[in-house]
Order: structure tokens, then sequence, then C-alpha cells
């Protein structure tokens, strides 16, 4: 655990002195401050529509930020050749997998909860105030969600260059977040094993909707009951193992040519 | 005790190429016995660090194997007693000096005072105690080659292994790491190191191979393999150029 802790600790460490996430964060106070002062949206009780595109752009920064931290950290050991002292030490692939995921999330974590914040006090200042447990819950659902995707992410990479691994798992979130869910719809289309195969795409993949509570926040329903949020993060908590299990099989055995790291 | 660090026997490694197959190393053997320091020569191309690699587990071998110690390289306790300083180092930029060896000395299970007292200790032997605060960003190149050579002796490993440690490196780093070497071996440790600074070699090696096209061409103490008022370089660039001449046959 210590050896896993140290790998995080140093992922936690540089990007928290990197400027992406800071950058982010100042597009998105950016973005709402210019949603706020275009009088169409705040005219007429409209505040809400302030909440739900500052919510909407929180989401998908808060993603996107996710995918890019889990699909850097291991092709850039690899490009910088940081990789060697690394896998040198009597560290396990396994350990480094895990370290390199822990980082990357509680760094992605830390950048969520800012946009959030920042969000919300966009929402404050407009008159909009969300429930405190239910605006909770939904933080809570959108990193474990970001959990899911960071580790999609590492675990595509272990094979793929940074952009190729970065642009799969941004295709692949797009894919769990807005087709999966209608799959049963199209299953309707289908006729004979088609059926089935639909079917089991549908319980195969991961479904990122259910970690979705903005509507819910947005519109003051209150929060959802224990019996449903711990289900919907223990289910988080599965995915994230299967694809950090399926990222070390992918990087025990993987060799590193020097010349295709140098290139 | 074992006789020998590191032992290779009849490795082979060889590539697929876009047309043929790329031989980067052909039945190579050599044993690398403890406590002393052995100088792993060849001109560019000829699979030293490709042997490195393999020794390393970062490779594959196509045959043969590599031990350290008499243990697999994938064993962590192999891996306990080794210190490791790639040919072409480079280091967290994010991070200082001091950070970097703090995260190498976790890794390598150091922790507490003894592990600020490491740190203090390779900082001065690297001479990098005044810019050990910084970002390694900030640092030259043979500074950062002076940082990567640091994580590589915190732990006090029993072997160092060193891929062109004097690359990069101005006068003054080259007779810094000379005098490391020797130091290392003083205190009965092994020191495996490529090289083309033949001089350097000469002055600091146990033994030598030499390494063409793959092949060992030749093998035993530096003052033995040159003939008499010949230089080691001399006798380097002579069986270079007879292994060439003779595969161009």
């Amino acid at each position: 655990m210590r050896t896993i802790w140290a790998v995080a600790e140093v992922v936690l460490r540089c990007w928290t002195r990197r400027k992406e996430g800071y950058i982010l964060i100042l597009i998105l106070a950016a973005v709402q401050y210019g949603v706020a002062s275009l009088n169409i949206l705040t005219a007429g009780g409209s505040a809400l529509y302030l909440y739900d595109v500052g919510l909407l752009l929180t989401w998908f920064l808060g993603w996107i930020i996710a995918i890019h931290v889990g699909a850097s950290e291991l092709p850039s050991e690899e490009s910088r050749g940081t990789i060697f002292l690394l896998l040198a030490k009597p560290l396990h692939r396994a350990q480094l997998i895990v370290g390199k995921w822990l980082g990357a999330w509680l760094a992605v974590a830390a950048c969520t909860l800012a946009l959030h914040l920042v969000t919300l006090l966009s929402a404050w200042l407009v008159g909009v105030h969300p429930l405190g447990e239910a605006w909770a819950q939904m933080c809570l659902l959108h990193l474990a969600s970001q959990g899911v995707l960071t580790a999609t992410a590492m675990a595509i990479s272990t094979r793929l260059n940074r952009d190729a691994a970065l642009s799969l798992t941004a295709t692949a979130a797009l894919a769990f977040y807005l087709i999966v869910p209608k799959i049963p719809y199209l299953s309707h289309y289908a006729t004979g094993w088609h059926t089935g195969m639909f079917e089991l795409l549908y319980y195969a993949l991961p479904h990122l909707e259910l970690f979705d509570l903005r509507r819910r926040v947005l519109h003051g329903y209150g929060p959802i009951p224990f019996t449903t949020l711990a289900p919907i993060l223990l289910y988080g908590a599965a995915w994230t193992a299967i694809l950090l299990l399926t990222a070390w099989l992918a990087y025990r055995h993987r060799h590193f040519q020097r010349d295709r790291l140098l290139e | 005790m074992h006789a020998a660090a590191v032992t290779f026997d009849q490795l082979s490694v060889r590539f697929a190429g876009r047309q043929r197959e790329v031989v980067a190393l052909d039945n190579v053997s050599l044993a690398v016995p403890c406590g002393t320091v052995f100088g792993f020569l060849g001109p560019n191309g000829a699979g030293k660090t490709t042997a490195i690699h393999v020794l390393l587990g970062f490779q594959q071998a196509s045959s043969g194997r590599a031990t350290l110690f008499d243990c697999d390289v994938r064993a962590a306790i192999a891996r306990q007693r080794i210190g490791y300083l790639p040919e072409h180092p480079d280091a967290y930029r994010f991070l200082s000096g001091r950070e970097m060896l703090l995260f190498a000395g976790k890794l390598c299970g150091l922790s507490g005072a003894i592990l600020a007292q490491r740190i203090q200790h390779v900082l001065q032997e690297v001479d990098l105690s005044d810019a050990a605060n910084r970002r390694i960003a900030t640092y030259s190149r043979g500074m950062r080659q002076r940082i990567c050579l640091a994580q590589a002796l915190l732990h006090e490993p029993d072997l160092l292994i060193l891929d062109e440690p004097t690359g990069g490196l101005d006068p003054i780093g080259r007779l810094l790491i000379r005098r490391i070497i020797t130091d290392w071996r003083q205190r009965g440790k092994t020191v495996f190191f490529s090289s083309h600074e033949l001089s350097e070699v000469e002055l600091v090696c146990d033994q030598v191979c030499i390494l063409a096209r793959g092949r060992i061409v030749a093998q035993g103490a530096p003052h033995q393999l040159a003939g008499p008022g010949e230089r080691l370089e001399q006798f380097f660039m002579r069986v270079v150029e007879a292994t060439a001449a003779q595969e161009g046959r």
C-alpha cells in the first residue's frame, strides 16, 4: 500500500502543478459569467437555465479532465523514458497501475469539486439554492463516474499512445452515456439473434447515465435513498476494478522497445 | 554469496524488420563477477542497450536467458539489489530533485530518517545539494543525468547498471562518475556499465567485453586485451573494424 500511495502522490503532485485544471476552472467561470450576462437567459426567472448550463459544463469538463489525465499517465512515462526508472525498482506492475489510477482519480476529483463549487457559487449569485444533500450525492456520483472513466482511459492507454487513447476513451464515454441506455429501444428493431446481441451489449457495457443526478438537483427533487445510492457506488467500484484488472493484464508482460519509445 | 552478479546465457534478440529480420544480439554469453567494475563496450547499434533492457526485463529475449544474482529480473528481490541509470535519462519535471529522490526511496522500501539521510548523502555525492529544492524542469541536461544517477545510488544497491553514464556530461561530471564508480568498487559492489568513453573505461574497469553487431568479439581485462604499447581505444577500433570487414565479406 505504501508503494501504491507513493506512485499516487507523485501523480497528484505533478497534476496540481500543471495548468490544465486551473484553466478549466477559469473557462467554466468565464462561460458562466458570459451566460449570466445574456438577458435572454436570466430574464423572467430563468436563472435555472444558468444552473443547468453550468452543471452540464461541469459534468462534461469533469469527464474531459478524467479522460485526459487517465489517458496521459502511462504513455507520458514511456515518452519521457521514466518508465525505465520505475520498472527497474522493486515495483509490481499492478502496483504501478493502481497507484497511477489512484493519483489520477484524486487529481481529477479535486479539480471536479472545484468546478462544482464554481457552478454552485454562480447558482447562488443568480438566486438558485440547490438542496445540500442532493448536491453532495450528485458530486459523489460524478466522482464515481470519473473513477470508471479514468480506469477506462488507463486500460486503453496500456496498448495505445496518448492521442489514440484519448480519442477512443472519449468516444467510449459518449457511447456509454448516450447510446448504451437506448439499447433496449434499438433492440425492438432487431430480429433473431441480433436481439440477444443487443441485450448482451446492454448488460456488458458500463451505464454512465446511472451516475447523473443533475436533473434531480436542478428541479429540487431531493436526495435519493441510500438503498439506491449504495448499489450505484458499488456498480462504479466494480467497473473500476474490472477495468484496472484489464489494464494490468494488458500491461503485465508489456515489453518496451527503446526505438519505439524514442520515436 | 553469488559468484556472478549478471549472467547472459546464449542470449539472442531478433527484431522483425520491414524487409528482413534484424539480429540485435546473437548468442551472447557472459558472466560479471561480483565486486568488479565491468565495461560493456561497442559501437552504436552493437546491442549494448538491448542487452541491458533484456537484463532488466524491458525487452524479451528471442532465446537464452539473463539473470541478476541468479534470479529472474522480474523477481522484486532481484530489483531490490540493483540501481539503474538509463541511456537518455529524464525525470519528473514538475518535481524537485529532492521530491524525486523521496519517491525513488519509497519505491525501494526506505522511509523516515534513513531515507532523509540517504537523500542528503546522494545529493552531496552527485553535487546537487544546492539545487535539490528546485524543480527538475529548471535543471540542465547534465544535472538531470546526475539526479537520475542519484536515484540509482539511493538504496545502496549491490549492482549498479549504468547505460552510457557519461553521455551529456562535462569533464567535471565525467570525473564525478568515475569517482562514484571507483568508490562503489572499493565498497565491494558491482558496477556494470556501457560506454563509448574508452579512456574512462580503461581507467576504472577490471574487465571489459566488446560487442559488435550483436556478438561478443573480445572479453577480458583491458591491459590483457590491448597489445604491448597499444591503448584500449586502438584495440577497440581494430576488433570492431575486423568484425565489420568479416561481416562485409
